[in-house]
């Protein structure tokens, strides 16, 4: 007879995370999503890679879609495949089947919900990717903000939870769409209701918030307050979700049952401290100021070297606005040629923070900050410098003649002529405005009339009239009837 | 063959049995309709359908629904695809081949199921509305459920009636895009004004497509439903 020798650790134990790991792989086999996905690319390229390349090339503009657009599409088909794979079981009518398994049904479910969650998380990511690689052909200056990506993982891995759990839970073939439907409908109406109510920035938490200026995340680094906050409360929901499936699933083990309420309440934890700080949220020029989550190093503008192109005076422009450079000096030049000389007239121009322009941004409400113009600009110092703001551009540099720039000749004209403080002119500094502009139009009968005489003058009797009157005209001391 | 025929072994002489009584035969055609509407859950459905209806109900009471501006029109396409995807689900089967190759009066059913579901749903979403201001009125609801639930049987009839709430969704989602951004094309019809012949004629087109499409051939059965 011969002995055998044993060895101490079982078979199973050891192959264990082979059997894990197949179980996922089995199940990203088959996962329904799979199959969604070419839909989800070409409304990528229909939805917000359209809208993303109609924007300036500047990377904080471009991400906004990730949230305002992207994330909103994909989550509604995340939570539906997900109800539509959580309720598998349910529909085929083998949740006895697992429950009596080796395994416990919730890790064979977290197994369904990891496996779609990535084939969710792939074509995003690769979407994100698609997005950033294009605008990297185009952007001068910065690199991609990471944030919103992260928020948009959340968002996306909270819709494929709460879709599942609905699925798990109330298996039916109407679960799939319902789902998806309630997804779609707490997007666009539940936080705009909210926005409504008496605390008004918890609509702060929707992926959906508007999009931000065209020079956004160029003066000032953009605040990531909001993006940890949404993380937190997206994320939390996704936990403490996944936890409470845990709770009424578990079948006997004692082990699993503690370790979903240990998971339940952290992510209900994390959630309500999300809730609870997007309350105390305030918002500013910059971006959304969250006061236990804001470093105030984040504060300070960030440095550049300005790129500038010296025509009759230098114009200078932050080097993001690079490609736009030789549009603005266009734009200028002729205003430039004719108030040189003038009383006040600017030796410079400098591109200045659309954030830190006041008459450019107006409270909307408690959550939004929106721009009134196209641009604004400023005359300032000694000798003079036109501080020029451009929070809207077109999404690429045109040609001079095509007109793109016209609210930054208004602004030139406007801060030249008008009076100080970016207030609105008397009728006679209108109408020297828009004989200036060329652009009569739109005003009232008198001052139209009298800006079509002025601007059928010669230039040269235009500039002996302001050269004598501009100090009056500016003060408010010119009438209608005094302009020739 | 008549049916009062019954055929027996080959080359036998057929066997004339006795027609069923007339209150036989519509006793058997309801029970038939009943077992059916059973097993596409219309009663689900009917409940989802009246759900969608209070949804809308509650947006106008509670002013979820903007008073103007392009906003207007995305709750209610919203809810219009939400009916079109659950009427597109109801055609999922759970019997497969029995079923097609014994059903001889399945085609009928299926005409049937879709269009009264539609016509429903129209009702619903019309009556949740009444006495309220609805951007579009109900023309703009019957062009808009009925165009939609065209695009969900041609689903179901593509990629099987369990996951045919894709194309309603998909589309949603193309319209509520191009109701933000102000597109006009006939084919995307929820943003088209009511008065727009070619948004209602593709609207039109695309549900007597779906509808003839499930009739003559029923949802698709994947083996993985």
């Amino acid at each position: 007879m011969t002995s055998l020798t044993l060895p101490l650790r079982s078979e199973s134990a050891r192959i264990r995370p082979t059997r894990r790991a197949r179980l996922l792989r089995l199940e990203l086999h088959h996962s329904t999503m799979i199959w969604v996905l070419p839909l989800l690319g070409a409304l990528f390229y229909f939805d917000p890679f359209r809208k993303a390349s109609g924007y300036p090339p500047f990377w904080f503009v471009r991400s906004s879609v990730i949230l305002h657009e992207l994330v909103p599409d994909f989550s509604l088909f995340a939570a539906g495949v997900a109800a539509w794979t959580g309720s598998r079981e349910g529909r085929r009518q083998t949740v006895d089947l697992v429950t009596i398994a080796a395994r416990p049904r919730w890790s064979t479910a977290l197994a369904s919900f990891a496996a779609t969650t990535i084939w969710t998380l792939v074509p995003f990511l690769g979407c994100v990717a698609v997005l950033y690689g294009f605008t990297a052909t185009q952007a001068s200056w910065g690199g991609p903000p990471w944030w919103p990506v992260a928020a948009g993982a959340a968002v996306l891995c909270a819709f494929c939870a709460l879709g599942f759990a609905a699925g798990v839970l109330l298996p039916g073939r109407f679960t799939a769409p319902l789902a998806a439907l309630v997804t779609f409908l707490v997007l666009i109406v539940a936080f705009r209701v909210v926005l409504h109510e008496s605390h008004p920035t918890f609509a702060l938490l929707s992926p959906m918030n508007s999009v931000p200026n065209g020079d956004a995340g160029v003066f000032f680094h953009y605040f990531p307050d909001l993006f940890i906050v949404q993380i937190m409360f997206f994320a939390g929901i996704a936990v403490a979700v996944l936890g409470g499936l845990g709770l009424a699933t578990a079948s006997g083990s004692r082990i699993v049952w503690r370790t979903a309420v240990v998971v339940t309440a952290l992510g209900l934890a994390a959630a309500c401290t999300g809730v609870g700080l997007a309350g105390t949220a305030r918002m500013e020029a910059n971006g959304v100021v969250i006061p236990a989550v804001h470093d105030a190093a984040s504060d300070r503008p960030i440095a550049y070297t300005p790129v500038c192109q010296h025509a009759v005076i230098p114009v200078c422009v932050q080097p993001a606005f690079r490609a736009y450079l030789p549009d603005v000096v266009a734009a200028l030049n002729p205003l430039i040629h004719q108030f040189a000389g003038l009383p006040g007239a600017p030796v410079r121009v400098e591109q200045s923070s659309s954030s830190t322009t006041p008459e450019l941004s107006v409270a909307l409400s408690a959550t939004e900050i929106g721009t009134l113009v196209g641009a604004s600009a400023n005359i300032t110092g000694s000798p003079p410098v036109l501080h020029l703001a451009l929070p809207k551009l077109p999404s690429q540099p045109e040609p001079p003649s095509s007109q793109s720039l016209s609210d930054e000749q208004g602004a030139f004209v406007d801060a030249f002529i008008g009076p100080a403080g970016g207030t609105l002119g008397d009728p006679a500094q209108a109408a020297i405005e828009a004989a200036l502009l060329h652009d009569a139009g739109s005003l009232p009968s008198p001052a139209a009339e009298t800006a079509n005489r002025f601007a059928a003058l010669a230039p040269n009797v235009q500039r002996a009239w302001l050269l004598t009157h501009l100090p009056a005209l500016r003060s408010g001391d010119i009438g209608l009837a005094q302009i020739p | 063959m008549t049916p009062g025929h019954v055929r027996t072994r080959a080359g036998a002489e057929s066997r004339l049995l006795p027609p069923l009584p007339s209150w036989d035969r519509a006793a058997a055609g309801t029970r038939l309709v009943r077992l059916y509407v059973a097993s596409r859950r219309v009663p689900v459905a009917l409940g989802a359908l009246v759900a969608c209806s209070l949804v809308l109900r509650a947006a106008l009471e509670w002013h979820w629904i903007p008073s103007s501006g392009p906003l207007t029109q995305q709750l209610p396409v919203l809810l219009e695809a939400g009916t079109a995807s659950v009427i597109a689900v109801t055609t999922y089967s759970p019997f497969g081949e029995p079923e097609r190759a014994t059903g001889r009066w399945l085609p009928y059913l299926r005409f049937g199921t879709a269009g009264a579901l539609t016509g429903i749903a129209v009702g619903l979403l019309s009556a949740g509305a009444a006495a309220a201001h609805l951007p579009g009125g109900t023309l703009d609801v019957v062009r808009n459920v009925a165009g939609i639930t065209g695009i969900g049987l041609i689903s179901a009839a593509v990629i099987g009636g369990g996951l045919s709430w894709i194309g309603p969704m998909a589309y949603l989602v193309l319209s509520e895009d191009a109701i933000l951004n102000a597109w006009r094309t006939p084919w995307v019809w929820p943003t088209s004004p009511l008065q727009d012949a070619g948004a209602a004629l593709c609207a039109a087109l695309v549900f007597v497509a779906g509808v003839a499409i499930i009739t003559a051939r029923g949802a698709r059965q994947r083996a993985a439903e």
